[in-house]
């Protein structure tokens, strides 16, 4: 009985969890997005030697937040995080235009993965303090999104030193969720 | 006891250190394996850099991690080759360091240091010096003078004991048992200090060439060179050896390192044995797991080599039954420091090999740290004990058979674990075994609750060993007292495999064939009980799956080798040792005759010195030295008390027996001298 009542609340509160798998070129700040987004503080990071893991709550819903080094020789590691993840965070340098092809193909061969075929694509197009900082609309653009119809996606600018657009970027998760 | 180790041949002239590894984190291209010395290692570079900065390296200042070098997989039949390079320790310490001046805030280093020697982690002071001097000058040489100060470590005067001599000095209550051996040396050495420096005035305007290649011993003739040799390389340029003051622990050698100007004392452990890699606690791991309730998975299937004893089977014989039926067993401690990951892998070597003392080839399949870019060979081995502290490892259950969770202390068997093919001739039985054995641990279970009836017996083996193994953790027993429990239990289970195969195959690699034959209950007979096959045959009925699991593994090839170099290199032959002190110390049912025969055959057997060390081996002073044989000086047969008189003799004309009979209670001695004033009148 305990357990059926929880699960009624479970509806009627929402108390929802979701695996994140947040992935991205080297030096694109998922780290700082990771540690905003847990402390709601700006904290200065240092690249990341192998992943960070952190469980993040926010409208009740509880991310379990997967920050994985983004190192050229380390990403095909990325794959082996793929099961069980419900949705991508994928984090874009958007002042880096030399390397936004690069950011296109390494995006695309996570979502062609069997494993990921499911989960949902939240792109941050982050660093938008930075003056040359390309709008979503052209990161939207440089990533090929549009080709991508069977997936729902969805890019958010965002600064991850300031936090601004991160919170907007869950609650677009926390939404679209799909309870299983 | 008598286990001649085969790895254990370090007779061959080796370097303290082999390589010196560096490797950094580069901000954009990774982890990156920047320099090797003194020459490259072999093995892959980006593998050893990712080993190197562990998960996690960027979240705390400084970390040890631990992996080894040469280790050898399987070929298809499972078998492990026994030559090639030997397996090399890897000590490595990773720092971060935070600079506001650099790119992206903070420099990632890792230095390790690879070596033969088990006792690893007396490199770890001079490592530490070495890093931090490294981050000042970044450049190979650094590598080299660490390298040469390694190998300059003066080993010369540490006596080389037997394995005989390791067990009688690791269980010995007398620091000084091989006090001999170590003057000895010491005498010799200073001999040769003293020759050398007079052959110096003589001899150095002579053959300068010479001189100059004795002063480099980084030059190629080193590596040839023995430790005798290259002690007396750099002999003369250094200070004394080890002081010769008397009372000083000799279960270690003490000797320094000198690094850059700092003397580092480093102090060598005497009684590591094979399996015993770096200083671990297998208190810790057996404390950690000891405690959760099992896991119970619903509805699972049974698997008969690791839950022997049902759903209520202990976490530890959990454990010793993955590590006995060579399954993929991981440490997994998310967010813990990977030294301390890697001293959980260490210290499961150290239990599944019997304290490390009674098996062979853990270590040969152990990854004290690994992470995710050694997958492809983590897998490539049919069963390994692996250290990690990435919990994506928890959510692939196909890549492990077993899972110990430091962090909760809990242990899960995998899921998509198969239960092993049971041979048809031993199904039926086995599949009976199995139902009669859920049914034990039910009616145990039962009886426990309810505390009626008497505890079932088949139960008691386990149940006794872990009850005997908490008890003693709880009075605050040392390490080596803890390890010697799991050494006697794992030898009492490699006790009943031959017999097993014998029974089950009517052949067996592991034992003679003609003792276990001989089914004459007694002191020739090969039961660990003597006079009750009885419980013998029970004790082989509740190990039959884990015996099954366990025929076949590389422990099992191995443990088949050292008993034919037993056999061929032991000094006691005919009799077994072990065996008949077993009966002297436990049995009450013996008749007269036979503690007659037995006094009578160890005083024909024990002759030589080399054959009282073996009778000593099998006598350790923890467990009451010559004890169970001082009893035959108050036997009313006095052939049995002559007997007795005469091994006694024979034993003081030992150096460590002589110490063992000093030892004795003054009650013994005082019967020793009247029995041997007495028979010599």
């Amino acid at each position: 009985m305990g357990g059926g009542l929880s699960k009624m609340l479970t509806k009627l509160f929402g108390n929802k969890e979701m695996r994140i798998l947040m992935l991205g070129l080297d030096a694109a700040g998922k780290t700082t997005i990771l540690y905003k987004l847990k402390l709601n503080q700006s904290v200065t990071t240092i690249p990341t030697v192998g992943f960070n893991v952190e469980t993040v709550t926010y409208k009740n819903v509880k991310f379990n937040v997967w920050d994985v080094g983004g190192q050229d020789k380390i990403r095909p590691l990325w794959r082996h995080y793929y099961t069980g993840t419900q949705a991508l965070i994928f984090v874009v340098d958007s002042a880096d235009r030399d390397r936004i092809d690069e950011a296109r193909a390494e995006l695309h061969r996570i979502v062609s993965d069997r494993e990921m075929k499911d989960c949902l694509l939240l792109v941050f197009a982050n660093k938008q303090d930075l003056p040359s900082a390309m709008t979503p609309a052209e990161v939207t653009e440089k990533l090929g999104l549009h080709r991508m119809r069977e997936r729902q996606w969805y890019v958010h600018p965002s600064c991850a030193t300031t936090g601004e657009g991160l919170f907007e970027g869950l609650s677009w998760l926390s939404q679209n969720i799909k309870t299983p | 006891m008598a286990t001649n180790i085969a790895s254990d041949s370090d007779e061959e002239p080796q370097q303290n250190v082999e390589y010196i590894l560096l490797a950094e984190f580069d901000i954009d291209q990774g982890a990156i394996l920047k320099h090797q010395y003194p020459r490259p290692t072999g093995a892959d570079d980006s593998h050893l850099a990712e080993l190197m900065l562990p998960d996690g390296a960027h979240a705390r200042e400084s970390d040890w991690t631990m992996f080894f070098l040469n280790q050898k997989a399987p070929d298809d039949a499972g078998r492990v080759a026994e030559d090639g390079p030997p397996l090399l320790h890897v000590l490595n310490l990773v720092r971060t360091k935070h600079d506001k001046e650099v790119r992206r805030g903070a420099i990632v280093k890792a230095m390790a240091v690879c070596t033969r020697h088990r006792f690893i982690h007396i490199y770890q002071a001079i490592l530490m010096l070495a890093l931090e001097n490294y981050y000042r000058v970044p450049t190979e040489d650094t590598l080299a003078e660490l390298f040469k100060a390694a190998n300059e470590m003066d080993l010369s005067c540490m006596p080389r004991l037997s394995r005989h001599e390791t067990t009688i000095l690791r269980f010995s209550d007398d620091q000084n048992m091989f006090e001999e051996r170590f003057m000895q040396l010491e005498s010799e050495r200073r001999l040769l200090d003293n020759l050398e420096r007079d052959s110096d005035r003589l001899e150095v305007l002579h053959d300068p060439a010479m001189l100059t290649d004795l002063a480099s011993p980084t030059s190629n003739d080193l590596e040839s060179s023995g430790r005798r040799g290259a002690s007396v390389d750099t002999g003369a340029s250094r200070m004394r050896g080890p002081s010769t003051t008397r009372n000083k622990d000799r279960r270690f050698f003490d000797t320094e390192i000198v690094y850059s100007g700092v003397k580092l004392p480093i102090r060598v452990p005497m009684t590591v044995y094979p399996e015993e890699i770096g200083d671990f606690s297998l208190i810790q791991l057996l404390t950690t797991f000891a405690g959760a309730a099992p896991t119970t998975s619903v509805s699972k299937v049974i698997h008969p080599h690791l839950e022997s004893s049902g759903q209520y089977t202990h976490p530890i014989i959990l454990l010793m039954n993955g590590l006995l039926t060579q399954k993929r067993i991981i440490f997994l401690g998310h967010g813990k420091p990977a030294g301390e990951v890697a001293n959980y892998v260490l210290s499961a070597v150290a239990l599944g090999s019997g304290g490390g003392g009674v098996l062979r080839g853990f270590a040969n399949r152990a990854f004290p740290y690994t992470n995710l870019t050694n997958l492809d060979t983590l897998l490539s081995f049919s069963g390994y004990i692996a250290g990690v502290t990435n919990p994506a490892f928890e959510e692939h259950p196909e890549w492990w058979d077993l899972l110990c969770n430091i962090n909760t202390g809990r242990i899960t068997v995998s899921p998509a674990l198969a239960s092993p093919p049971a041979s048809t001739s031993t199904r039926s039985q086995t599949d009976s075994l199995r139902r009669s054995l859920d049914s034990v641990s039910l009616s145990r279970n039962r009886s426990f609750s309810s505390r009626e009836g008497k505890p079932d017996k088949w139960n008691n083996l386990d149940t006794e060993f872990i009850q005997d193994l908490m008890l003693a953790i709880e009075r605050h027993y040392g390490e080596v007292a803890i390890r010697a429990k799991v050494e006697n239990y794992v030898r009492r289970f490699m006790s009943l495999v031959p017999i097993y195969e014998y029974e089950h195959t009517g052949a067996t690699v592991l034992g003679d064939p003609a003792l276990i034959a001989s089914d004459k209950p007694g002191i020739d007979g090969y039961a660990i009980s003597p006079g009750d096959k009885e419980t013998r045959d029970n004790d082989i009925a509740f190990y039959q799956s884990r015996i099954d699991g366990f025929i076949g593994t590389q422990a099992y090839h191995n443990a088949a080798v050292d008993y034919q170099t037993m056999q061929s290199s032991c000094f006691i032959r005919g009799i077994d040792i072990s065996h008949m002190v077993y009966c002297l110390r436990h049995s009450t049912n013996l008749n007269v005759n036979e503690v007659e025969a037995i006094y009578k055959r160890l005083d024909e057997q024990v002759v030589s010195d080399n054959q009282v060390t073996e009778l000593l081996a099998s006598l350790p002073q923890s467990q009451g030295g010559l004890q169970p044989l001082a009893y035959g000086f108050y036997h009313p047969s006095p052939a049995i008390r002559l007997h007795t008189v005469r091994l006694f003799e024979k034993i003081e004309g030992n150096q460590a027996g002589a110490r063992y009979v000093r030892n004795t209670n003054f009650f013994h001695q005082c019967a020793f001298s009247n029995l041997r004033y007495t028979f010599s009148c």
